[in-house]
């Protein structure tokens, strides 16, 4: 039984999903129109399928009968069938109609297929500069039924480029958005995804863009633009005023297209950036590890042992970095010129020498018993936050500590001599200053007394810090 | 309020917190760089250390290490000390710390990249390196031969520990990953600089 294409053509719209696989398949083979039998047969046995367990078993059978590869070539949908090579072809209209569902999965145009437009349109330019613009002449009217064509085709393909280069770039840049950084998966495709956007960017994108602006400059010929409208000056000075609208409009609408096109550039040009800025990255990094294992198989004898790369090696002198990084032993810290024996001999020679003389004018020195108190008791409070802070420096933080002040508290009273209230407040403020160290207050008082003092405060909760490394 | 003072002749004088100031010379002199960001609850917050030195560095801290005969040196997002003397010949060990943490930087930055990942995983604070990606790329026969010829006679994850994380130039994040924390992006991008200044237009 012979099935009309209408029926069979609504089937392959109803079960479109099933057929993308072809224009995959043509899109990862250079736009190759052939198509495997045994592709083809698979993707109907897919559509049964999911006819029969949405509908009934009949309905599978029946559009298994349907899209049966004799009944598409009586109606010609399908122009050529090679058994022996195990290919088909479909009809033009019909991969334009299965590319029409899915523009996502396409190509955008060339530089190549811009390039033969552009030149087509050209043509034509050249054919109505020499034809008599009238349509008495059958040459003029062939010439203008072609360049209807390709004003038509042109249209239409950068229409669906637009589309086809939008939904791309859609999904590419929701993989690289939504990826996570540490997945070994995503980083791959993340990176074939740049990869793919800079690819439509270079080869696509800058193309179009190019083809659409009526200021760019070719080796041979003029803008596709350009020369619609060149044609159009030919039609209103022959006299053709409808022609002459007709071309001005198709032209416009295909330059409306630019916009589109730049905003695609705009909206890529950040992933343009980060492939270029990771493929940087690699380089970089591999240049300068090269380096270092350049410098250590210099160093290679058969054994490394007690050999070193040297510090004045490039390997290890670039970038500079850490240039002279090092623990600074105190005890040897060098003083340099400054001798302090000389500054206090210095000091104490001018001060007795200052007394001397206001003694020999005045005949006795007062010295400023207040000041001196102050001075020493300042010196006294400062040797007491050393003994304070040389105490912290071996204290660590007690296991499941609740209460900061009480544990501080605790650790003071048993080895500081004197303890009092106003060292406990000392040694917080050095504790608080570690910045690798955090604390929470908790809602509530707590009364600590010691002595004549007591100190009413917040008990402070140590946060969990991720300071502990995994192979401590 | 006796933690901060000015300097009395001058009325716009550094105004130095002497704790952070304290804390950060003694972070300094142990050979530790002093990050932009510190970790705190986990997550990376402004670090007061850096903010001390960094509001006043050119009106007291640079004199003030330099009077110690120390350079305090500042890289685009952190501090770090060495002597003004230049490398200490009685010291060659420690003068050489430098070898060990550009060693255990690009086996790490070029390991990383080896393994498939993206670099921005190093730089990520929710991503890092994890302790089994340390050691897969530890395992490597060249690897631990640019370490040893870097003076790390340890496998990478303890050495990542000693000559990165001792030294705040990685953190290790909530999940135990290595992340390079403001130090340690700086080497790399001063790499990425140099290699883009190296490349021909």
């Amino acid at each position: 039984m012979i099935v009309k294409a209408p029926y069979i053509l609504k089937q392959l719209i109803d079960y479109r999903q099933h057929f993308t696989p072809l224009v995959d398949h043509m899109e990862q083979h250079h736009g190759t129109t052939e198509i495997p039998l045994r592709l083809y047969r698979r993707q109907v046995r897919a559509a049964a399928d999911a006819a029969a367990q949405a509908v009934s078993k009949r309905e599978g059978e029946r559009v298994f009968q349907t899209l049966a590869e004799n009944n598409l070539e009586h109606e010609r949908l399908i122009v050529r069938k090679e058994q022996a090579r195990g290919t088909l072809m479909f009809a033009p209209f019909v991969l334009e109609m299965l590319r029409h569902f899915d523009v996502s999965r396409l190509q955008g145009l060339s530089q190549t297929e811009l390039e033969d437009l552009r030149r087509g349109l050209n043509q034509s330019l050249d054919a109505f500069e020499q034809l008599p613009l009238t349509f008495d002449d059958e040459d003029f009217c062939d010439e203008l039924r072609l360049l209807r064509r390709r004003t038509q085709d042109t249209l239409a393909n950068i229409q669906a480029s637009v589309a086809t280069l939008g939904a791309q770039s859609d999904r590419l840049g929701r993989i690289v958005d939504y990826q996570d950084i540490a997945r070994l998966e995503d980083a791959a495709q993340t990176r074939e995804a740049l990869r793919h956007i800079n690819r439509i960017y270079q080869r696509h994108i800058l193309p179009a863009l190019k083809f659409l602006d009526p200021q760019t400059a070719f080796k041979q010929g003029i803008p596709a633009i350009t020369a619609i409208y060149r044609i159009a000056d030919l039609m209103r000075d022959a006299g053709l005023p409808e022609l002459d609208e007709e071309l001005r409009l198709a032209a416009n609408a295909i330059h409306v297209y630019i916009k589109d096109i730049d905003a695609l550039r705009r909206s890529l040009e950040r992933y343009v950036r980060q492939n270029q800025r990771q493929r940087q990255q690699y380089d970089s990094v591999e240049s300068a590890f090269n380096r270092l294992r350049e410098a250590t198989e210099a160093l290679h004898d058969g054994s490394l042992r007690d050999k070193y790369i040297p510090l004045n090696d490039p390997a290890i002198r670039r970038p500079g970095t850490f240039a002279g990084i090092k623990r600074l032993r105190l005890p040897g810290l060098d003083w340099r010129d400054i001798d302090h024996r000389a500054d206090l001999e210095e000091f104490t020679d001018r001060r007795i020498a200052e007394l001397r003389d206001a003694r020999d004018q005045q005949g006795s020195v007062t010295v400023d018993p207040a000041h001196t108190g102050l001075n020493e008791a300042d010196l006294a409070r400062q040797r007491r936050q050393q003994e304070v802070q040389a105490l912290l420096q071996g204290w660590q933080l007690p296991h499941g500590c609740g209460d900061l002040h009480q544990a501080l508290h605790d650790f003071l009273q048993a080895r500081l001599a004197d303890y009092t209230l106003y060292d406990l407040l000392d040694a917080l403020d050095w504790v608080m200053a570690r910045p690798e160290l955090g604390y929470r207050a908790r809602f509530c008082h707590h009364v600590l007394a010691y002595g004549e003092l007591e100190l009413a405060y917040h008990p402070l909760t140590p946060l969990p810090t991720p300071k502990e490394t995994p192979h401590a | 309020m006796h933690d901060d003072y000015d300097t009395p002749d001058s009325p716009q004088g550094p105004v130095v917190n002497r704790r952070l100031s304290q804390e950060a010379f003694r972070q300094l002199t142990a050979g530790s760089v002093i990050n932009q960001h510190c970790i705190r609850d986990g997550e990376p917050v402004a670090n007061p250390l850096f903010q001390e030195l960094y509001k006043e560095r050119d009106r007291y801290y640079v004199g003030a290490y330099a009077n110690m005969g120390m350079e305090l040196v500042q890289r685009p997002g952190f501090f770090y000390v060495r002597s003004l003397a230049g490398d200490d010949s009685e010291d060659p060990i420690s003068s050489a710390a430098i070898r060990p943490i550009q060693g255990v930087l690009l086996v790490l930055g070029r390991g990383v990249l080896e393994a498939g990942y993206m670099f921005d995983l190093l730089t990520t604070h929710e991503a890092g390196a994890s302790p089994a990606l340390l050691e897969q790329i530890g395992s490597n026969t060249t690897m631990q031969q640019i370490l040893a010829a870097c003076h790390i006679d340890r496998p990478l994850p303890e050495a990542a520990k000693i000559a990165l994380f001792d030294r705040h130039i990685a953190y290790y994040n909530a999940r135990g990953h290595l992340v390079l924390a403001d130090a340690g992006q700086a080497f790399f991008n001063d790499i990425f600089q140099e290699e883009q200044a190296e490349t021909p237009e």
